[in-house]
């Protein structure tokens, strides 16, 4: 048996019957209908009355995030709660991770920056998401939820969970722009039944605080299935009239 | 008839060329069928991968491909459809269960034998590199596996190439000091028949 990772087996070659019938089967499928529809939509819009009741926990960070390492997510985090599993990355964008672990607060949040901790947050009470064992609750309903931040003050990014038949999210940003989310499944280690989503690097044209408008879940079909919607920044307040 | 390059063949594909189409997985199948399956170690499962990781290119074929990077493009396709598998199977379940009986495929002239002896070595391969961040092993899989160059696999992955050189040195350094760690018969180095 050769095992030697650097130089595997060739395995043999695709091709022969199995292969003509696999381009049969794909020349029909794509010939039939268009592509975008192949993909059916399976899920019927579920109505929700309460979107904002998501937990969030974000912490900006801010330029004395520099230096911290990983361990920075247990030594800041409220004490009361408790990492009750592996801490695992589920996503990448560039020299940004996302990684996710169960806590006795529901499924927890950590963002990274070059290896460094940026920001974490708990409790998404999405479906399928880890029990809070803190404030046990209704199961939750909800089928998105996230945080959001800045590190730079100008660069965004987007952390959130999604309930495992959504199929499609996207962020709404203040400024009108809506950025669709690549959904990546849990890994396996984390045992959960829910799916996350990551971006960053969002160029924005000030600080976090307020740039982002709602994180939508949407079906195949582009249909929304649920909506988190985040308040705006408070109406600046008149300047005091001179005595 | 002369054969026309992958970049004229994607501009007809993205005309709505099912024709164009059907030549383009011919073309680059067999590649990515490799790849799937040796993150895989299972046959069957790697035509379906492959078989979706087509359907998914058809669904995005308006992207515009630069030049000479159509096969980068798929491989970069193949390894989201390997990396979100449950999501993927579920979302092209349908088009799968479209494909005529799959037994016909088991033809006698198939080496069933080396097939299988070949699932056998990769899972065991499979195991042993369960050490490795699934970054690292898709660097190590793209780049010494399939022999693309770090400019394709960083193509592949939409990270940069230095970044993938990064994820390579430390895939290496992490299986030595894996294998260091384990006795002279550690499967990550040894070779035998």
């Amino acid at each position: 048996m050769n095992l030697d990772v650097f130089n595997p087996r060739t395995p043999p070659a695709f091709a022969g019957a199995a292969l003509a019938a696999r381009r049969a089967h794909l020349v029909t499928e794509v010939a039939a209908q268009d592509g975008a529809r192949l993909a059916p939509p399976r899920f019927r819009r579920r109505r929700h009355a309460l979107l904002l009741a998501a937990a969030l926990l974000a912490l900006l960070a801010t330029g004395s995030a520099v230096g911290v390492r990983m361990d920075w997510f247990d030594s800041f985090a409220p004490p009361e709660i408790k990492r009750i599993g592996p801490r695992v990355q589920v996503a990448s964008s560039g020299e940004w991770a996302l990684t996710a672990w169960k806590s006795t607060r529901g499924v927890c949040l950590g963002v990274l920056q070059a290896e460094e901790a940026v920001s974490s947050g708990c409790g998404f009470p999405v479906v399928g998401a880890a029990p809070d064992l803190m404030y046990p609750q209704q199961p939750p309903q909800h089928l998105v939820g996230g945080m959001y931040g800045s590190r730079v003050g100008n660069r965004l990014y987007a952390a959130g969970v999604v309930a495992e038949h959504v199929d499609r999210a996207e962020v709404e940003l203040r400024d009108g722009r809506l950025i669709p989310l690549e959904i990546v499944e849990a890994p396996p280690e984390l045992d959960l039944a829910v799916d996350f989503f990551f971006v960053a690097d969002v160029k924005i044209a000030s600080g976090a605080r307020g740039a982002v408008r709602a994180f939508n879940a949407l079906d195949a079909s582009g249909l929304r299935l649920d909506r988190l919607e985040f308040p705006g920044l408070p109406p600046e307040r008149p300047p005091r009239p001179s005595k | 008839m002369m054969r026309i390059g992958d970049d004229e063949l994607w501009r007809l594909v993205q005309g709505g060329d099912a024709e164009a189409f059907g030549e383009l997985f011919e073309r680059h199948a067999p590649f990515i069928h490799r790849c799937c399956f040796r993150r895989t170690g299972d046959w069957a499962r790697a035509e379906d991968l492959t078989s979706i990781t087509f359907l998914e290119a058809w669904r995005r074929r308006d992207v515009s491909v630069g030049p000479d990077k159509v096969l980068p493009w798929l491989v970069g396709i193949a390894s989201n459809v390997l990396r979100n598998e449950r999501r993927a199977l579920r979302r092209y379940a349908a088009a799968l269960a479209r494909i005529p009986d799959r037994t016909v495929e088991l033809d006698f002239a198939d080496d069933v034998g080396e097939r299988v002896r070949c699932e056998e070595e990769t899972r065991a391969l499979l195991a042993a590199l369960r050490s490795l961040p699934r970054r690292e092993h898709e660097a190590l899989a793209l780049v010494v596996w399939e022999g693309l160059s770090h400019a394709d696999a960083a193509f592949a992955l939409g990270v940069a190439e230095q970044t993938v050189r990064s994820r390579l040195f430390r895939a290496r350094r992490r299986l030595r000091k894996h294998a260091a760690g384990r006795d002279a018969s550690s499967p990550v180095e040894r070779t035998a028949e």
